[in-house]
C-alpha cells in the first residue's frame, strides 16, 4: 500500500513514537524507509558564517540520532536511508516527500498550548495541510 | 559606576532576551534585536551612554569586515561580468530611483535623498545565503553568482556611504592614499603575521585585525568618511586567509555577536520612534515599494542579457532586493551625522526591516526556480 515512507525525525519523545510505528508499516508493506532530520537555519542570518555554524551544529547534532533512529531500524531487520535538511522543519517535510516520491508522510508531535499554536503554528499542522500524500501524526 | 552596571545589565538582558526569542522563532538575532531595540526604545528608554554608542560603533565595523572576508574570490573571478553589472545595477539602480524620488517628489534635501538611496540600495548577502541554504541553491553556480553579485552591490553601497557625505581636503586624499596602500600590502603581510603567531590563546589575530580596523577607522573619521568603509575592503582583501582559517571567523563572529552586535542592532532599534513609524506607515510603504520597483527595473533587463529563465529572473531580482545590516548602518550614519531627522530615520530603517523579510517570502513561495534551471547550473 505504501511504497516510500518518510518519516520525520528529531530525537523527541513523540519522534521516536513515530519511528516504531513507521518500523511496523515499512515491515508490513514492504517499503521503503527514508528518516528525515530538519535543522533550523537563522532566517535573516547577520553573516554568511552564522549560517555555516548552525548547519554544523545541526549536522553534528542529527548526525548522532539519525544513526541511533538508523540503529533501532536494522534491530528490526529494515534499511533505511537518512537524510538531514536545512530549513522550516513544516516546509523541508513536505518538499522532501516532493522529491523523494513519498506516498506517507509519518511524524510525532509534541503538546503547544493554544496559543502557541495560533501564533506559531505546529510542524504537523504545517504538514497535514501541505503535504500531497498521505500523512500519520503519531501520539 | 553603579550607574554603569545598571545600565549594562538593562542592554544586556534586552540582548538575552532577543536571544531567546529568535532561538524560539528560528529568526536571526539581528532583526529580533532590532525590534526588541524598538519596544525598548519606546517604553523602557535605555540609556544611550557614550560606551554604548563606542560598542555600537565597534560591532557595525566587525560585522562590516565579518561581511567582506566571506567573500569567496573564486567565484568573483569566475564570474566577473555577471557579477559586476548585477552588482553594479543593483546598487545604481535603487540608489538613482530612490535618491530622485525622495528629492523630487518627497520633498527631502539633497543630502537627505542620496542617504535614503543610499540606505535602500543595499542587499544582504547573509539574507540571501540563509535563504539559499534552505534550497540547496547555494551550491549552484547561479546561487553563487547571485551572492558575487550581492558582494558588489553591498560594495558600492558601503563606497557610497563613505565617500559621499565626505568633504575632499587633504586628510581625505591621505585616508585615500593609506587605505589602498594597506589593500595591497595587508594580504601578504597578514599572512606572514598570522604563520608567525600561529592561532596563540592570547588570541594575537584578533587583537591584529581589531588595530587595523580600528586605526583605519580612525582614519576615515578623520577624513569625514565612515569606519565601515575601510572594514569592509579590509575584510575583502582578507577573505582568502579567512577562508582557510575557519576557526578564527569562529571566534572571531562568537565574540562579535555575543557583546559588540547586540548594542549595534539594539541601540538601531531604540532610535525609532513608533510614533513616527505610526503616522508614515504610507511612506514606509512607498519606500519599500521604490527599492523593489527600481531593483526589479534594473535587474530583471540585466538577467534577460544573461538568458536568465523567467522565474530565475525574478527570484534573483527578489532576493537582490533584501537587506538589513547596511542598510540599518547607512540609515544610523545619518542620524548620527545630523544628515536625517529621527522621522526620517524612523521611516528608513523599518523600510530596510521589511525588505529583508517581504521579497524573501515572495520569492521562496512564488518564484523558486525549477529545477532543470538549477541542475543546468550545477558545478
Amino acid at each position: 500500500m505504501f511504497k516510500k515512507i518518510l518519516l520525520a525525525y528529531d530525537g523527541s519523545e513523540g519522534s521516536r513514537l513515530a519511528l516504531e510505528r513507521a518500523v511496523y508499516l515499512t515491515a508490513q508493506f514492504r517499503s521503503e524507509l527514508f528518516i528525515l532530520s530538519v535543522g533550523r537555519i537563522p532566517e535573516y542570518a547577520e553573516t554568511v558564517s552564522e549560517t555555516e555554524e548552525a548547519k554544523e551544529q545541526a549536522n553534528k547534532y542529527f548526525e548522532k540520532i539519525l544513526q541511533s533512529a538508523l540503529d533501532i531500524v536494522q534491530e528490526s531487520g529494515i534499511q533505511a536511508k537518512a537524510l538531514i535538511r536545512y530549513g522550516k522543519p513544516g516546509d523541508e517535510i513536505v518538499n522532501t516527500a516532493n522529491e523523494i516520491g513519498a506516498d506517507l508522510i509519518v511524524l510525532g508531535t509534541k503538546k503547544h498550548s493554544s496559543l502557541v499554536r495560533r501564533l506559531l503554528g505546529a510542524t504537523a499542522d504545517k504538514v497535514v495541510d501541505n503535504a500531497h500524500c498521505s500523512v500519520l501524526v503519531v501520539r | 559606576m553603579e550607574s554603569l552596571w545598571w545600565d549594562a545589565s538593562i542592554w544586556f538582558f534586552l540582548a538575552l532576551v532577543a536571544s531567546l526569542i529568535s532561538l524560539r522563532l528560528g529568526i536571526s538575532a539581528a532583526l529580533i534585536e532590532l525590534i526588541v531595540g524598538v519596544v525598548a526604545g519606546n517604553t523602557i528608554h535605555p540609556n544611550i551612554t557614550q560606551w554604548v554608542t563606542f560598542l555600537a560603533s565597534v560591532g557595525a565595523v566587525v560585522l562590516t569586515f565579518l561581511a567582506g572576508a566571506e567573500l569567496e574570490t573564486e567565484v568573483i573571478k569566475k564570474y566577473w561580468k555577471e557579477s559586476l553589472v548585477l552588482g553594479l545595477v543593483g546598487f545604481l539602480s535603487p540608489f538613482i530611483g530612490v535618491w530622485l524620488i525622495a528629492q523630487y517628489i518627497l520633498g527631502w534635501s539633497m543630502p537627505q535623498a542620496q542617504l535614503a538611496g543610499i540606505a535602500l540600495s543595499t542587499t544582504s548577502v547573509a539574507v540571501v545565503y540563509a535563504v539559499m541554504v534552505e534550497t540547496g541553491l547555494n551550491e549552484t553556480s547561479l546561487g553563487k553568482l547571485i551572492l558575487a553579485a550581492c558582494f558588489v552591490n553591498d560594495l558600492g553601497t558601503v563606497i557610497a556611504l563613505g565617500l559621499i557625505f565626505t568633504k575632499l581636503g587633504t586628510i581625505f586624499w591621505v585616508f585615500v592614499v593609506i587605505t589602498i596602500g594597506s589593500l595591497f600590502v595587508l594580504p601578504y603581510f597578514t599572512r606572514l603575521y598570522f604563520n608567525y603567531v600561529k592561532n596563540h590563546p592570547s588570541e594575537p589575530e584578533v587583537k591584529y585585525i581589531l588595530f587595523i580596523l580600528f586605526a583605519l577607522g580612525w582614519l576615515a573619521s578623520k577624513a569625514g568618511s565612515e569606519a565601515v568603509l575601510p572594514a569592509y575592503l579590509v575584510g575583502a582583501v582578507l577573505a582568502n586567509l579567512f577562508l582557510a582559517n575557519r576557526e578564527l571567523v569562529k571566534r572571531l563572529r562568537a565574540s562579535t555577536i555575543a557583546f559588540l552586535t547586540p548594542f549595534y542592532f539594539l541601540k538601531a532599534g531604540s532610535l525609532v520612534d513608533a510614533k513616527a513609524v505610526y503616522t508614515s506607515l504610507g511612506l514606509i510603504i512607498i519606500f519599500l515599494f521604490i527599492k523593489s520597483i527600481t531593483k526589479f527595473l534594473g535587474l530583471y533587463p540585466v538577467g534577460l542579457v544573461f538568458k536568465f529563465p523567467f522565474r530565475t529572473n525574478i527570484y534573483n531580482t527578489l532576493l537582490m532586493s533584501t537587506g538589513l545590516t547596511f542598510g540599518t548602518i547607512s540609515a544610523l550614519y545619518g542620524l548620527n551625522n545630523g544628515i536625517i531627522d529621527r522621522i526620517q530615520y524612523s521611516v528608513l530603517v523599518v523600510a530596510v526591516i521589511l525588505s529583508a523579510i517581504i521579497p524573501t517570502l515572495i520569492a521562496q513561495k512564488f518564484f523558486y526556480p525549477k529545477k532543470e534551471d538549477l541542475n543546468l547550473n550545477k558545478n
